[in-house]
């Protein structure tokens, strides 16, 4: 049944004008091509890394790139390009499960204050407008302060204002539909408000919101890496590349200089945020019609 | 259980197929009437104005509409005509007024119940592009009505659609496409279709041709009359478009700036129009037909607006023929043979004209 | 006859799109005399307004191009002209108004500043007829002109203050502000009501008369050109079917096509029933039929039809019909 609903909608999707357009930008090409190869890597890590990525090699330490080590080994002898390749299940992950968690938490509220306007409205966008004024990060910082370093603490502590992006679009799209008279003709034939909101106005604003999730992407990833760097995210010795960072910082002169062990996972991190920067504006150009023909 | 009705119905419809379309007689009895309707909508003009100021949509208007019969309801943008049709489907709730739909007073109805009556009452909006959902299929569009009303399932409800597909004219073939692959005319179509798998006795049209061109309207209006024959169907037309009315309707209401002013049967308003701007209207309708022209009327002034409506009868401001007493409101009043109209000086008029 | 003030000759609009080649405007010879009102008539997508916008050279391109044809005003030929020179062109020798009144109107500027501006521009600065300091009493003349009442005060107003048969009478005033010499309206009542129509309609008879000049009114509505035109022109899919003077096309339309338009108008007296409609849907305009375009629709549809594209020929006098039933030029 959910099959079916999602194939007809991308039935829909590929007849539409967008699609037209979305297949002939060049950025779509690239970006769809990174975002793909990550999900591929991240899912098929264990056949693609050379080696464990906990796994030490005591007697290879610090090495420059080799056959061996791709991109050469850290301080433990560990071997950078493995970490890296297990590295996009963190990215991955942190991405996919703060976008879930915050747009499970806006997209409801939005389509609520949208849909029912008024006093709910009214409370539900003072709370958005609360949460928007408060500085992100540093709410993220304090709470981890609080609870404790950790991937999942991670994700609720960004969600913690991150939703509030999501229900304000939300509303928007919402207060746009339902001026639409097909939402007046579903009342017409006797369709309940929940239906009217889940078959009529949710699909009718899914792609400004697809559109925001491809965006918010990779700022979801900077965040996370950063709190790991920062030793408040992910800790050592995960395979994340914000804690690689954090780890390799102290090796960036001397007496030991090992940069390339920072760059790497840097290039790792700006590839895959510039993959989804990508498709996220090709998708936008894409679904606005104005940017078209 | 429920789905033998329509089956019924549409049986008794089949029979009836063999009379000529449009003359069946309306009969007597009143499927639709209204009483002392009131709509006012509030509306703040500016971003930081303070005073809140009622809009007058829908002031005081009476009529009904018998079953089976044509109601045309004429007038030209904000008289409150699309107002009116939508207080009857229990669309928008009233300031004030009753609606009586088959004897029962929908005014008391609550939501659940106005829901419920949906299966006998329908609307086919004027732009058939934004009525129908962008991202639901032909088949799904036509089959939530009845899954909503729990009227028919599986095969039985394919026959349904195959059957409503056939009488809008349209083809299997359509089924799995999406609104914007087709034509207005089409879309038109889907539209009928959609309120007519419900097996309706009463559809408002609003405008239902006004976003299309003379061809394609010329089709949908044909469908709408056939189909008025055929299912036994009631129609309340909404339209500024004299022509169409006049066209379809069997009775006509006048509106101007939310009140009605005018009401009699068809051939009766376009020989004994009496109300003033009742007789600007076919005044004004281009006529196309070059050899006559346009009787000279040249108006002064605009429509004016529904938040500050003149006092008494509306159209004074405008009117050749207005006096003093015109500031007074004007009694709809019975002229004989179900002719009405609002104006305190039709008695001069009519014998000016008769002379 | 003294010579046409606009000479439309094999006019041919096209649209480039990834689709294919719309193609538009295929094909359209008119002309307009001096102080005729001439009407082009047909449904959406038959050309009508693309026609309009190539005179004035206002196609959006890409992706649209006028590949073909020549538009003679006042003897020269516009497609030949420079950007620059046709900028002056617009505005003060040909006019447009549009359809929508709500939309053409800035509405962050008074009604008094917007019809100021083109007297500034044109009349000012570039051909130096009238000095600054006359451009308000111009401006209120204008008013006066289109029948604003009070112009002396409406003249700072902002225009949503002023109601659609307004706001259209002021756009008009606009577009008269500089004397032009052809007024092209493009369906410049669709989108107000019928009071207001008869009220824009008498106007710009009236305006006619008074300043003789042209008006080519492009419409889909039969009923405003039967009252305001001279001679009508019917175009369906990018040609103009039939082309005649107003009596004798309403009264013995020769093509099927304009025939059945005729027919399919309810008409206000006429008995409930069947409308004449015609079968069938517009055709495509990146791949039409071959033959006459309206052949798969037509009643009187012939073998000839299927094949040959027929030519515009004369059936009488000032009658001209591209249809085989008269001919269609099949020798040709």
């Amino acid at each position: 049944m959910l099959g079916n609903k999602i194939s007809g909608y991308l039935r829909g999707l590929r007849r539409s004008p967008a699609s037209r357009y979305f297949k002939r930008d060049i950025r779509a090409k690239v970006g769809f091509a990174i975002v793909l190869a990550v999900v591929f890597t991240a899912i098929f890590a264990s056949f693609v890394a050379p080696h464990g990525p906990l796994e030490p090699h005591y007697e290879d330490r610090l090495q420059g790139p080799s056959w061996k080590y791709l991109m050469g080994t850290d301080w433990m002898g560990r071997c950078l390009f493995s970490r890296i390749i297990y590295g996009t299940r963190y990215a991955l992950a942190v991405g996919f499960l703060l976008i879930a968690v915050q747009a499970s938490i806006g997209v409801p509220l939005g389509l609520l204050a949208g849909y029912k306007g008024g006093r709910v409205d009214n409370l539900i966008m003072r709370l958005v407008d609360a949460t928007l004024a408060m500085p992100g990060l540093i709410i993220a910082l304090a709470f981890v302060a609080l609870f404790g370093p950790g991937l999942y603490k991670v994700i609720i502590a960004l969600a913690i204002t991150g939703w509030a992006g999501y229900a304000r679009l939300m509303r928007g799209q919402t207060l746009a539909v339902k001026g639409e008279t097909y939402i007046e003709a579903a009342k017409a034939i006797g369709e309940k408000d929940r239906t009217i909101i889940s078959r009529y106005v949710l699909p009718n604003s899914i792609s400004p919101l697809i559109v925001l999730m491809t965006m918010t992407f990779p700022a979801a990833i900077l965040l996370a890496s950063a709190m790991s760097f920062l030793g408040l995210g992910v800790m050592p010795p995960e395979p994340e590349w914000g804690a690689m960072l954090n780890e390799s910082s102290r090796y960036l002169g001397d007496p030991m200089p090992a940069p390339l062990w920072s760059i790497f996972p840097g290039i790792a991190i700006i590839v895959l945020v510039l993959g989804f920067n990508f498709l996220g504006d090709a998708l936008r150009d894409a679904f606005d019609p104005r940017l078209r023909e | 259980m429920i789905s033998e009705v329509p089956e019924a119905k549409i049986k008794e419809a089949e029979a009836k197929e063999t009379a000529t379309p449009g003359e069946a007689k309306a009969s007597e009895e009143k499927l639709i009437e209204i009483k002392g309707l009131k709509k006012y909508f509030l509306t703040k003009r500016g971003i930081f104005a303070r005073e809140m100021k009622w809009v007058h949509a829908v002031d005081d208007v009476n009529f009904y509409i018998r079953k089976g019969e044509v109601f045309g309801l004429v007038g030209e943008s904000g008289c409150g005509k699309t107002t009116v049709g939508k207080l009857i489907l229990g669309l928008i709730r009233p300031t004030a007024g009753e609606i009586y739909f088959d004897g029962h007073n929908l005014t008391e109805y609550n939501v659940e119940e106005l829901r419920k009556l949906r299966k006998r009452a329908g609307i086919i909006y004027q732009h058939p592009q934004s009525s129908l959902n962008p991202r639901m299929t032909v088949h799904t569009t036509l089959s939530r009505p009845m899954e909503i009303h729990k009227i028919a399932e599986g095969g039985k409800k394919e026959e349904i659609i195959l059957r409503v597909l056939g009488e809008v004219g349209l083809k299997p073939q359509h089924l799995d496409r999406y609104p914007h692959e087709f034509s207005g005319g089409q879309q038109q179509r889907i539209a009928i279709g959609r309120v007519l798998v419900l097996n309706p006795e009463f559809v408002v049209l609003d405008e239902p041709t006004s976003a299309l061109d003379v061809s394609v309207q010329a089709h949908i209006l044909n469908l709408l009359n056939e189909l008025q024959s055929k299912f036994d169907l009631t129609y309340l037309l909404i339209s500024h478009d004299l022509g169409i009315i006049d066209h379809m309707s069997d009775r006509i209401g006048v509106m101007y700036v939310g009140k009605m002013v005018e009401l009699a049967d068809k051939e009766e308003l376009r020989k004994n129009a009496l109300h003033p701007y009742t007789r600007l209207l076919f005044a004004v309708v281009p006529i196309v037909d070059p050899e006559q022209t346009r009787k000279g009327v040249v108006l002064k002034g605009e429509v004016p607006s529904a938040i500050n409506p003149p006092p008494g009868c509306r159209f004074h401001p405008r009117c050749p023929y207005a006096k003093p007493i015109c500031k007074t409101e004007p009694k709809f009043e019975d002229v004989g043979g179900g002719h009405y109209v609002a104006c305190h000086l039709w008695r001069t008029i009519s014998k000016e004209s008769s002379r | 006859m003294s010579e046409p003030l606009l000479k439309v000759q094999g006019l041919k609009t096209h649209f480039f799109l990834e689709r294919g080649v719309v193609k538009a405007v295929d094909g359209v010879d008119f002309e307009i005399k001096k102080g005729e009102i001439f009407g082009l008539v047909g449904e959406t997508g038959c050309g009508k307004s693309v026609t309009s916008l190539s005179i004035l050279r206002l196609i959006p391109s890409p992706p649209g191009k006028i590949v073909e044809g020549e538009v003679i005003f006042e003897g020269e030929n516009l497609l030949k002209k420079s950007k620059e020179e046709m900028r002056k062109i617009r505005g003060t020798k040909i006019s447009m108004i549009f359809q929508d009144p709500h939309t053409s109107l800035d509405p962050v500027f008074t009604v008094g500043h917007q019809i100021a501006e083109p007297i500034e521009l044109h009349q000012v600065i570039e051909q130096h007829l009238i000095s600054a300091e006359e451009v308000p009493r111009k401006v209120i003349e204008m008013l006066k002109l289109v029948r604003i009442p009070d112009p002396e005060h409406r003249v700072v107003e902002y225009p949503h203050m002023f109601s659609g048969g307004m706001k259209q009478r002021t756009m008009i005033a606009m577009m008269l502000s500089c004397n032009p010499s052809l007024l092209i309206a493009d369906e410049p009542t669709t989108a107000v009501d019928v009071t207001i129509q008869a009220q824009i309609l008498d106007l710009m008879r009236e305006l006619r008369q008074k300043l003789g000049m042209s008006i080519l009114i492009i419409t889909h509505n039969l009923g405003v050109i039967a009252e305001m035109c001279d001679r009508v022109a019917v175009m369906y899919a990018g040609n103009i079917v039939e082309q005649a003077d107003l009596k004798t096309l309403f009264k013995s339309p020769k093509h099927p096509y304009t025939h059945a338009l005729l027919e399919a108008v309810p008409k206000v007296g006429t008995k409930k029933g069947k409308l004449a409609s015609i079968p069938g849907m517009v055709p495509s305009l990146i791949t039409p039929p071959p033959g006459c375009k309206f052949h798969p629709r037509c009643p009187h549809a012939m073998d000839i039809c299927r094949k040959k594209f027929p030519q515009m020929s004369e059936i009488e006098k000032g009658q001209l019909a591209r249809c085989f039933l008269y001919g269609g030029g099949a020798k040709k």
